[in-house]
C-alpha cells in the first residue's frame, strides 16, 4: 500500500501460555495521527514493544516503509525511524535536560567518527557536537523547555518530564512517533495542552504518530482512526465517532452488552 | 582407576560438595531475601573454625561443646554484621550494599589477621579438637574410609534435613519464603519482616559453621583466609543452582564439589588448575542458563 | 553566584595547573626522599587505576570487579618484553620461558603499550559474553574471571614463572613516566566522558532500555568502554611492575581490585575527578596508617604496633562510607574551574559577613 508507513501482518507475541497480541493486523498512514485504546492488559504496550523491536513477534511481519522490522534489534529500529516514550517515564534522571536531548542524537553518527575522533577532537567530531548542540537547544525551544535546559531531568515537576520525554525522542529525528500513555497523571489544562502538543508536533515535524491513552478526551479529540484491542486481539477499528458507538469497544471496557 | 579408588574419590566428592551445599544455603536464603550477595559469608564461615578452635585451645572446653558453641556465635555474628551493616542500606542502591558486603569481609579477614595472627593453625586431634577415633580408617569392601568421611556425609544429610523441616514445615520457615517473595506485602501480613531476616542470616551463618568444622577436620587448618575460596565456590555453587532457591543451593553445592574432586581424579595433570573448575562452571551456566538449574527467569517489564 | 569562564580561560588554567604539577615533581625528583619519590609514583599509578575503573564501573555502570586480573596481565606482558634475556634464563628455573619472550627485549615505551593492548585485547574476548549478565551476574563474572586469571599465572610457569614470580624487573617507572601516563589516561577518559559517546555511555548507566530506545547500541558501547578501561588498567599494571621490581600472583587477588573500588567510592563513583581525589587520598592515606603498625603515642598512652591494622582500618572507613556517605566526596559531579572559582569567591564573602 502507498502512503502506508507502518503495516502490521498477523502480528502475534506470545508469553509462555498468554497471548499477548494475537494475530494483530493494522497499519499506520502516512502523516496520521493514530490512536490505540483498549482495556489495561489488552497488549498496547506489548504491541509498541514489538513494533520498536524490544520482543521479536512469533509469527507475522511487521513492515515499515516496506523495511521488514522483525528481528531487529531497538536501537537498530531507531535508527530507521521509529521513536517512542515509555508508559512509566524513563528519563535518564542524573542528566540533565539538554543531556537528554543531545544523547538521542548520538545515533545520528556516522561510522566514519570512531570513538578515537571524539577523543582526539578532531575537527568532524567537533562539528558534530556542535550540530548536536544547536539542533537540541532548538528542539528545546519548540518545546518550551530551553530555560530549563541545565536542570537535572529528575528535578523538573511531572508534566514537564513526560514533555522531555517526547522531546528526547523527537531528537532522534523519526518519521513515525509511539507515545505510551502520554497523559497519564496529567489534570485537564495540562491534558488540554498536551492535545495541542501532540498535534503541533506531528504538522511541524511531519510525523506519523500512534497515540496510546486511557484519557478518551484525547484519544476522540485528536485522533482521526482509532484501533481497539482487547485480550490481544484487535476488536474494533474506525474513526472517533464509529469507535464510540460500537458495541464490542463499549463491552471490552464496561464488560457488559450495553443497548446503545 | 580401580573401582575402590573412584568410590574413594566419590566419598570425598560428596563431602566436599555438601560443604559447599551448606554454606551456599547461607548464599542463597540471603540473596533470595534482600537481593545481596553477603560477600562476608565465606569469613564467617572461617569464624566458625576459629570459635571452635579458641574454644578447645583457649577455653579448654571438651570439643563437642566447643562444636556447638562455635555454632551459636557464628549464628550470632552473622545476626551482627546483618544488623550493622546490612540494614541501614536495606533501601540504598545494590551497588551501595555490594561494597558494604565486600568491605566487611575484608574487615573481617584483616580482623582475624590482627586479632587470631595471621599464621595457619592448626586444627587437630593431638589438640583436642575432636576425637582421634575419627581419623580411625575403616575397610569397607574394600574401599578405605575414615571415620570422619562418614561423620561429615552424616552431619551434611542431618543439617539438610533439619534445613529443609524449618524452612518448609515451620511458620518462621513460610514467613521466610514469603519474604523473599514480597517485601512489603510480608509486612502488611503482620510478619516483622526484620526479625524474620535476621533469623535468615543466623541460619545461614550456623550451616556455614557446620561446614566450616566439618572443612576444619578435613583439611586440618584455619588462617584469616580460610573461607575466601570455599566461599566464592559456594556463591558459584548457589548460582549455578540457581541463586535464591534453596535446592539450587544444594544440588549446586554437589556439582561443584563432585566436579571439582572428580575431574582433578581422572585428569590429575590440571590439578593446579583446580580453583579453576569452579569458574569454567560459572561461566558455562551464565552463558547458557543464567537464571541457574532452578532459577527463575527474571526480565525486566518494558 | 555563578562563575562564567569562556573555554579558552579554562584550557590556558588547565595547562598552567598541569605546567605547576610538571614543576613540582622535577623538584621532587631532585630534592624529595626516595621514600616520597615511591609515594608519587604510586599515586599517580593509583590515580590510573581508578580512573580506569571508574570509566567501567561508574560512567557506564558496569559494575566489573575483575580490574586485577587485567593489571595483572599488563604487568606480566610488559616485563615479559623488558626483562634482560639473562635475566629470563636465570629466573625461569621450572620451565624456560616460551618464545619468542626468551629472545626478546623492548624498551620501556613500546612494553608499555604493548601492556595495554594486551589487556584491552583480553578484555574485548571476555566481554562479550560477560555483558550478557546484569547486575550481580556480572560482579561475580567478573570476580571469576580476574581469579581465573590469577590462578593462570599461577600455573603457567613457562609464561608467567608460576608462584615464583619474576624478580629483578629494571626500574624503568620513575616520576616522568608514571605521571605522564596519568595525564594520558585521565585526559583520554575525561575527553571521552565529555563527548558524545561519554553521553551515550551515561544513558546506559541510567536506563539501559530508554538508552536503547534512543538508538544507542548498549552493546557494543559496553565493550568499548570496557576495553579502554582494560587498555589502561594494564598500563597502570606494566608501570607499576617497573616500579616494585618483583610480581607474583599474591599481588593480584581480589584484594587489589578492593583497593581500588575504595579509591573509586570515596572520590565518588562516576565522578573522574573524583577517582583523582580518591587515589590520591588513599596513597597518602595508607601510609598515614603505617603509624599503626608500628609502636606509636597518643599524648601519654603507648600503642603497640599492630601488623595488619591498616587493613583492618581500611575496611571500617570503607564501610562508614557507604552507610553515611555513598556520594563519596564528588558524587557525581566534576570539579571544574567554575567551581573552584565560585568556591573562592565565596570564602571571600564569607570573611566579610
Amino acid at each position: 500500500m502507498s502512503g502506508v508507513i507502518l503495516e502490521l501482518k498477523n502480528v502475534t507475541k506470545r508469553f509462555g501460555g498468554l497471548t499477548a497480541v494475537d494475530r494483530f493486523t493494522g497499519y499506520v498512514k502516512n502523516g496520521e495521527l493514530l490512536g490505540l485504546i483498549g482495556p489495561n492488559g489488552a497488549g498496547k504496550t506489548t504491541l509498541f514493544n514489538l513494533i520498536t523491536g524490544m520482543y521479536e513477534p512469533d509469527e507475522g511481519e511487521i513492515l515499515f516503509s516496506g523495511h521488514r522490522l522483525n528481528g531487529l534489534k531497538p536501537h537498530q529500529v531507531t535508527r530507521l525511524g521509529i521513536a517512542r516514550t515509555f508508559q512509566n517515564i524513563r528519563l535518564f534522571s542524573d542528566m540533565s535536560v539538554l543531556e537528554n536531548v543531545m544523547v538521542a542524537q548520538h545515533c545520528k553518527l556516522r561510522s566514519t567518527l570512531s570513538m578515537f575522533s571524539f577523543v582526539f577532537k578532531t575537527p568532524s567530531a567537533l562539528k558534530f557536537e556542535r550540530q548536536v548542540r544547536m539542533r537540541s537547544e532548538k528542539l528545546l525551544e519548540k518545546v518550551g523547555l530551553l530555560h530549563l535546559a541545565s536542570e537535572k531531568a529528575s528535578a523538573l515537576p511531572y508534566g514537564l518530564q513526560r514533555k522531555l520525554e517526547i522531546a528526547r525522542a523527537l531528537a532522534t529525528e523519526p518519521k513515525l512517533l509511539l507515545l505510551d500513555e502520554p497523559a497519564a497523571g496529567m489534570n485537564p489544562q495540562e491534558t488540554s495542552e498536551l492535545m495541542v502538543f501532540i498535534k503541533t508536533i506531528r504538522d511541524e515535524f511531519n510525523l506519523s504518530i500512534i497515540v496510546i491513552e486511557h484519557d478518551m478526551k484525547v484519544i476522540m479529540g485528536i485522533c482521526e482512526r482509532i484501533y481497539v484491542m482487547d485480550y490481544g486481539k484487535l476488536i474494533a477499528e474506525g474513526t472517533p465517532k464509529e469507535i464510540q458507538s460500537n458495541p464490542l469497544v463499549i463491552k471490552a471496557y464496561l464488560g457488559e452488552e450495553v443497548l446503545v | 582407576m580401580r573401582l575402590t579408588d573412584f568410590f574413594q574419590h566419590l566419598v570425598n566428592a560428596l563431602s566436599l560438595g555438601g560443604i559447599y551445599a551448606l554454606i551456599a544455603i547461607g548464599y542463597t536464603m540471603v540473596y533470595g531475601i534482600l537481593r545481596l550477595i553477603n560477600f562476608a559469608h565465606g569469613d564467617i564461615f572461617t569464624y566458625g573454625i576459629y570459635f571452635a578452635f579458641y574454644g578447645v585451645s583457649l577455653f579448654l572446653l571438651p570439643w563437642w561443646v566447643a562444636f556447638i558453641l562455635s555454632i551459636f556465635l557464628t549464628a550470632f555474628l552473622g545476626a551482627l554484621v546483618e544488623r550493622i551493616a546490612y540494614r541501614p542500606l536495606r533501601d540504598a542502591p545494590r551497588i551501595s550494599a555490594l561494597i558494604t558486603a565486600i568491605g566487611v569481609s575484608f574487615f573481617l579477614q584483616n580482623f582475624a589477621t590482627v586479632v587470631f595472627g595471621g599464621r595457619a593453625k592448626s586444627f587437630n586431634p593431638q589438640t583436642g579438637m575432636y576425637p582421634t577415633f575419627f581419623l580411625n580408617v575403616l575397610n569397607i569392601a574394600g574401599v578405605k574410609l575414615r571415620v570422619l568421611s562418614l561423620i561429615t556425609l552424616g552431619t551434611i544429610a542431618v543439617s539438610l534435613l533439619v534445613l529443609v523441616w524449618i524452612v518448609y514445615r515451620t511458620k518462621v520457615g513460610m514467613a521466610m519464603r514469603a519474604i523473599s517473595k514480597d517485601i512489603p506485602t510480608t509486612r502488611l501480613m503482620g510478619v516483622n519482616a526484620d526479625r524474620i531476616i535476621t533469623f535468615t542470616f543466623m541460619i545461614g551463618s550456623a550451616l556455614a559453621a557446620v561446614g566450616g568444622l566439618l572443612w576444619a577436620m578435613t583439611y586440618p587448618q584455619v588462617y584469616p583466609f580460610t573461607g575466601v575460596i570455599p566461599g566464592l565456590k559456594a556463591f558459584i555453587a548457589a548460582v549455578v543452582g540457581g541463586i535464591g532457591s534453596i535446592q539450587g543451593a544444594m544440588v549446586g553445592g554437589f556439582v561443584l564439589g563432585i566436579s571439582e574432586i572428580m575431574i582433578v581424579a581422572f585428569l590429575p595433570s590440571i590439578a593446579g588448575y583446580r580453583d579453576a573448575i569452579a569458574y569454567a562452571i560459572l561461566l558455562f551456566v551464565l552463558l547458557v542458563r543464567p537464571s541457574g538449574i532452578f532459577g527463575v527467569e527474571v526480565s525486566e517489564k518494558v | 553566584m555563578e562563575v562564567r569562564l569562556s573555554v579558552r580561560t579554562k584550557i590556558v588554567l588547565t595547562l598552567i595547573l598541569i605546567f605547576a604539577i610538571g614543576a613540582l615533581l622535577v623538584l621532587a625528583n631532585h630534592k624529595a626522599s626516595d621514600y616520597v619519590v615511591l609515594i608519587l609514583n604510586l599515586m599517580a599509578i593509583n590515580i590510573i587505576f581508578a580512573v580506569s575503573l571508574n570509566l567501567i564501573n561508574g560512567i557506564t555502570g558496569i559494575f566489573s570487579l575483575g580490574h586485577a586480573g587485567f593489571i595483572a596481565i599488563g604487568a606480566y606482558t610488559s616485563v615479559l618484553l623488558t626483562l634482560p634475556v639473562q635475566q629470563k634464563e636465570m629466573s625461569y628455573l621450572i620451565k624456560p620461558v616460551i618464545p619468542p619472550f626468551d629472545r626478546i627485549q623492548l624498551p620501556f615505551l613500546p612494553s608499555v603499550l604493548i601492556a595495554g593492548l594486551a589487556a584491552a585485547a583480553f578484555g574485548y574476548v571476555v566481554a562479550a559474553p560477560s555483558l550478557r549478565l546484569i547486575g550481580d551476574y556480572l560482579a561475580i563474572a567478573t570476580l571469576g574471571l580476574g581469579e581465573t586469571i590469577r590462578i593462570i599465572a599461577n600455573n603457567a610457569w613457562s609464561i608467567t614463572n608460576g608462584a615464583l614470580g619474576l624478580k629483578g624487573i629494571p626500574q624503568y617507572t620513575n616520576l616522568y613516566w608514571s605521571w605522564a601516563w596519568a595525564l594520558v589516561t585521565v585526559c583520554f577518559i575525561v575527553s571521552l566522558v565529555k563527548s558524545s559517546y561519554g553521553r551515550a555511555l551515561k544513558a546506559i548507566r541510567e536506563d539501559v532500555i530508554a538508552a536503547k530506545a534512543m538508538g544507542i547500541n548498549v552493546f557494543s558501547h559496553q565493550v568499548m568502554s570496557f576495553v579502554v578501561g582494560s587498555f589502561f588498567a594494564g598500563v597502570g599494571g606494566a608501570l607499576w611492575a617497573h616500579l616494585i621490581t618483583t610480581i607474583d600472583p599474591k599481588s593480584f587477588t581480589f584484594t587489589k581490585t578492593f583497593e581500588i573500588l575504595i579509591m573509586v567510592v570515596l572520590g565518588g563513583l562516576g565522578s573522574i575527578s573524583g577517582s583523582i581525589i580518591g587515589a590520591a587520598i588513599y596513597t597518602v592515606g595508607l601510609e598515614f596508617l603505617r603509624i599503626l603498625e608500628s609502636p606509636f603515642k597518643i599524648w601519654f598512652i603507648k600503642f603497640p604496633g599492630i601488623p595488619g591494622m591498616r587493613m583492618v582500618v581500611l575496611a571500617v572507613i570503607l564501610i562508614v562510607l557507604m552507610l553515611f556517605w555513598q556520594r563519596g566526596i564528588m558524587g557525581r559531579s566534576e570539579l571544574s574551574w567554575e567551581m573552584f572559582f565560585s568556591l573562592f569567591s565565596r570564602l571571600k564573602r564569607g570573611g566579610r559577613k
